[in-house]
């Protein structure tokens, strides 16, 4: 069947030729020699396939049919320059991606508001206090979650802390994650269950029945989805409890990777309790609870904070009363003390807010160097066609004709750059998601939203408007001239490729510096000491069940029956327990001062307090300065102190055999000096820290540190099964590896470097790949001058020098204005630099360094050849 | 060289499509029919170009002042056939109309004297 087109073309054409026929016949009627008649006829009608031409043009402006035939026009030219058209796709294609995945990032981490009612006046809050040191914003404490609750401020509030229980009688014993919540915390969210109820005022007090909520998820793998479940009881930790309610799918706040500035959450939480705390608890003033609540209808967020602030200074006040050393505490950090009501969101990405826009302005520079170097790529093949064009416009083809092909050209270079820009953005975002969901703020939820895609389909539009619209404009401006000389474009073309070489240069500086320095500054991360051996190391956390262990001694001959336990195994070379894991930013703050009484006048300072077990030096491989380590014959005096604590409380002496005091308690003796441990982060600066044998002061919830002797996870069997062979109720959790707390905490860096850096390369590369393609093109422009000059007598290493010199112009301006734009970029990189500065002049000489010999490699192909031309040969071609 | 086509086009237009149309009154006519008439009608100093004709008839044609259709000449050729439609035939009066109004006008500003004398 033909297609409609196909006839209404051929209509025409018969039209057109009946014409000639009949117009033939007259002549020949009117008795001219059929053949002259012919010639003439046809001359008087001119050109047929002209005529047809303009005809058509009057069906429609812009058909279908003369779309297909542009396009196949198109093909056939992509067909017979594959290399440009692989090289465009390719190019613009991983631009688009990279464009549309950071498009995605930044606006499911940073723009896309939380799936819950109104979730802009959720807030967490949460506390600067100066002498915790480690992580700036710190959780907060139950009394100031009572008195803020009441305070009117917020409505709804509640006080979420992590729980793990084992889950028994649903197929195979499990540990769930979850999270004990305050009754108010479902109506915060304002998210209702899917089954059941949610909790109600009075189920979060001591001695309410127990009773539980759980994820969709949950309900799902443990229960088949049985709707029967709500009223059930289930085995949940160490009681029975009642199934209240079933969550919608999708809702399992707290994670740890959005929460975990603030507090320790479950990866996804699984199931809520009540959280049903003591007096006693309250009392303990644990800065341990995630308080959130929802900003009162009326009240402002700094009437907000002002409310809240004022209630937690009073809080310190009334326990400054009566305790000297609080008092002093207290009155010397009271006006640092800040209460900080966030939005929830805004807590969540806080941690990586300013480098997803440091990252989402690269990959703009990035996709404007990809823009500026395929218009040099288009505009290099359409000079190398316009011998093609200037025929074909002879003959008869408008510029309108020929700029709509171009135009049809470039939108299918971006209609299957699209194409590989979409299956690269699938890629992108689940690499991303791989690498960084449980760690980073609402990556889970990371997918191609139909924004990304609109995103996609105006970077390909613009991309074909550009580089269909930029050389047909040069073109239609140049008079259609000279076919067959010329294949290099006009002056103005040349100038306009050499600055857009020049942005291209300057564009992959300022990308390349940023790579560097971001590099750089991982490498002094991975480079700072953290004072101990990370390697072969686990950790996990030990709390006592029930009330077993009533006094801190029974408590610490359970956990270390436990410990030997652990010691006994094949792997395991060491084996000791601390009150907190370093590197995890846990501590306890203790005020300190030298000499053997009591000296308000003395210096104070505030140093991390670490209960440990005499075997924690060897476990961790913490280096021994002086004195000596804690033998079991300790006492209660008997401190060990960090080379800084040392140097801080007895400057310029010997601090073995020194005494000095934590408050009002009796003074401790130095017996021994060890290096500093990095408790926060790797990018954090050692805190002062000082131990005391765990023998004589222990805590019902510990932390053990294991030393192996093979890889630290093939141990974590035999480790459970240790503890569990004395108590069989004792639960191990958060096993971890150092490494893996490691990685963890270096995770966001990485993410960033790694984004960063590939983004460089790919503008070196760009870069490179323009300054190649201007110079050859201008080589070949001036093959003929070059050609002259050696026929007078300029020599090949002249000729060289010469194309070099170009070269090296657009080169250094290029530097030129990429070193002052990555300067003035200074600030953006700033919060992201670690033990270097922005400007710093070694990072900037190196990548200059780098962007050079690259660019000057480049040029070298393209300058050889112009030297090593044959000027005879030359100058007959031309 | 296309371009000149459609200038020619422009320039004339209106003015060939009225005499298209003109031509059409008296009944159905082929292309090349339609630009003999002109040509002799005007006694030959009206010189249809092919080049305008054509696109003149097909953009006619899409207006909906004129329908075309397959036909014998009486040479028993197969030619296609146009001929006005009723709003083709409106447009005619319409253009006939424009056309008295623009050469009164131009005969008035040529003439501005017997203008005068006329008041």
């Amino acid at each position: 069947m033909k297609l409609p087109w196909r006839a209404r073309h051929a209509q025409l054409d018969e039209e057109l030729q009946s014409h000639l026929r009949m117009a033939i016949r007259d002549r020949i009627e009117r008795g001219e020699d059929p053949r002259q008649a012919e010639i003439a006829a046809r001359r008087e009608f001119g050109n047929v396939g002209l005529i047809a031409d303009t005809t058509r043009d009057h069906w429609r402006f812009f058909s279908l049919e003369r779309l297909l035939r542009e396009l196949r026009h198109a093909l056939r030219g992509m067909r017979r320059d594959p290399g440009f058209t692989a090289a465009a796709v390719l190019i613009l294609g991983v631009g688009m991606a990279a464009a549309t995945v950071m498009f995605s990032l930044v606006d499911t981490v940073l723009l896309r508001p939380l799936p819950f009612p109104a979730a802009d006046r959720i807030l967490a809050i949460g506390e600067i206090i100066p002498f915790f040191g480690t992580n700036p914003l710190v959780a907060v404490t139950l009394r100031e979650y009572q008195l803020w609750r009441e305070s009117g401020a917020l409505q709804p509030t509640t006080a979420v802390h992590s729980a793990s229980f084992t889950l028994l009688g649903a197929g195979q014993p499990e540990r769930i994650e979850g999270v004990q919540v305050t009754a108010d915390f479902f109506r915060l969210f304002g998210i209702e269950p899917e089954l059941g109820r949610d909790f109600r005022a009075g189920e979060d007090k001591p001695g309410a029945p127990p009773i539980a909520i759980l994820s969709h998820q949950l309900w799902a793998r443990k229960f088949h989805s049985d709707p029967a479940i709500v009223g059930q009881a289930i085995h949940l930790g160490d009681s029975l409890r009642t199934v209240v309610g079933v969550m919608p799918p999708g809702f399992d706040f707290p994670r740890r990777a959005d929460i975990s500035r603030l507090i320790w959450a479950p990866e996804q939480t699984e199931a809520w309790v009540p959280f049903q705390f003591t007096e006693e608890e309250v009392r303990q003033g644990n800065f341990n609870y995630l308080v959130l609540g929802r900003l009162a209808s009326g009240v402002s967020r700094a009437q907000a904070q002002a409310r809240l602030q004022a209630i937690t200074h009073q809080i310190y006040e009334e326990q400054a009363r009566g305790n000297d050393e609080f008092a002093e505490i207290v009155r010397q950090n009271l006006p640092g003390i800040v209460v900080r009501p966030e939005s929830l969101q805004a807590t969540m990405t806080g941690g990586i807010r300013s480098a997803l826009w440091m990252l989402f302005g690269a990959v703009a520079l990035l996709l404007v160097l990809i823009y500026a170097n395929l218009a040099n790529l288009f505009l290099t093949r359409s000079a190398a066609r316009l011998r093609e064009q200037n025929i074909r416009q002879a003959l008869g083809a408008s510029r309108w004709h020929i700029f709509e092909e171009r135009f049809v050209e470039s939108a299918a270079i971006g209609a299957m750059a699209a194409a590989l820009g979409i299956l690269l953005t699938f890629w992108g975002l689940a690499a991303i998601k791989d690498f960084g969901a449980n760690r980073l703020p609402r990556l889970y939820e990371l997918t191609l939203n139909p924004r990304a895609l609109l995103v996609l389909t105006a970077l390909g539009i613009a991309a074909a408007f550009l580089f269909g619209a930029v050389p047909g404009w040069l073109r239609s401006r140049a008079p259609l001239a000279s076919p067959t000389r010329s294949t290099a474009g006009s002056r103005a073309e040349t100038r306009l490729r050499a600055w857009l070489v020049t942005a291209e240069i300057a564009l992959s500086l300022i990308l390349l510096v940023g790579g560097a320095l971001l590099l750089e500054s991982f490498r002094h991360v991975l480079d700072s000491d953290p004072g101990f051996d990370t390697r072969n190391l686990l950790t996990a956390a030990v709390p006592l069940p029930g009330n077993q262990y009533p006094t801190a001694s029974r408590q610490y001959r359970q956990f270390e029956r436990l410990l030997d336990a652990v010691r006994r195994q094949p792997g395991v070379e060491a084996a000791s327990m601390a009150n907190a894991v370093p590197l995890t930013g846990e501590a306890e703050i203790h005020t300190l001062r030298a000499g053997a009484t009591s000296q308000p006048s003395a210096p104070a300072f505030h140093a991390e307090y670490r209960m440990v077990d005499p075997e924690y030096l060897r476990a961790m491989r913490i280096p021994l300065i002086r004195g000596r380590w804690f033998q079991d014959t300790d006492g209660e005096t008997a401190a060990v102190v960090s080379l800084n604590l040392a140097q801080s409380l007895f400057p310029g002496r010997n601090p073995l055999g020194l005494q000095f005091r934590e408050g009002d308690n009796p003074p401790l003796t130095v017996v021994g000096v060890v290096g500093e441990v990095r408790n926060g982060t790797l990018e954090t600066q050692p805190t002062l820290q000082y131990y005391r044998p765990a023998a004589t002061e222990t805590y019902s919830y510990m932390f053990f540190v294991i030393r192996t002797r093979v890889a630290p996870e093939s141990v974590i069997a035999e480790v459970r099964r240790a503890v569990n062979g004395i108590d069989p109720e004792q639960p191990v959790a958060h096993i971890r590896t150092m490494q893996e707390i490691l990685h963890g905490g270096t995770l966001p860096r990485r993410f960033e470097t790694w984004l960063l850096a590939s983004f460089a390369a790919i503008a070196l590369f760009l870069s490179v790949l323009g300054v190649f393609g201007v110079l050859s093109l201008s080589v070949a422009r001036r093959a003929r001058e070059f050609g002259i000059r050696m026929a007078l007598g300029a020599t090949r290493p002249g000729i060289l020098r010469l194309v070099m010199g170009e070269a090296t112009r657009l080169i250094a301006a290029g530097v030129a204005a990429g070193v002052a734009l990555a300067l003035l970029s200074r600030p953006l990189l700033k919060d992201l630099l670690f033990g270097v500065t922005a400007g710093d002049p070694k990072v900037y000489a190196v990548t200059i360094a780098v962007l050079v010999a690259a660019g000057m490699l480049a040029c070298w192909i393209p300058a050889r050849k112009a030297a090593h031309g044959d000027p005879a040969r030359v100058l007959r071609e031309e | 060289m296309k371009d000149r086509y459609r200038n020619r086009i422009e320039l004339l237009q209106g003015t060939l499509d009225m005499l298209i149309l003109q031509t059409l009154q008296w009944g159905a006519q082929h292309g090349y029919a339609i630009g003999n008439a002109i040509r002799a009608n005007s006694g030959e100093v009206l010189r249809v170009e092919t080049g305008s004709l054509y696109p003149a008839l097909h953009r006619l044609e899409k207006q909906g002042w004129v329908a075309s259709e397959w036909k014998s000449t009486e040479a028993g050729q197969r030619a296609k056939f146009y001929r006005l439609t009723a709003s083709g035939r409106r447009q005619l009066t319409r253009e006939r109309d424009r056309w008295s109004q623009l050469t009164a006008a131009i005969a008035g500003a040529m003439n501005p004297l017997s203008k005068e004398g006329a008041q």
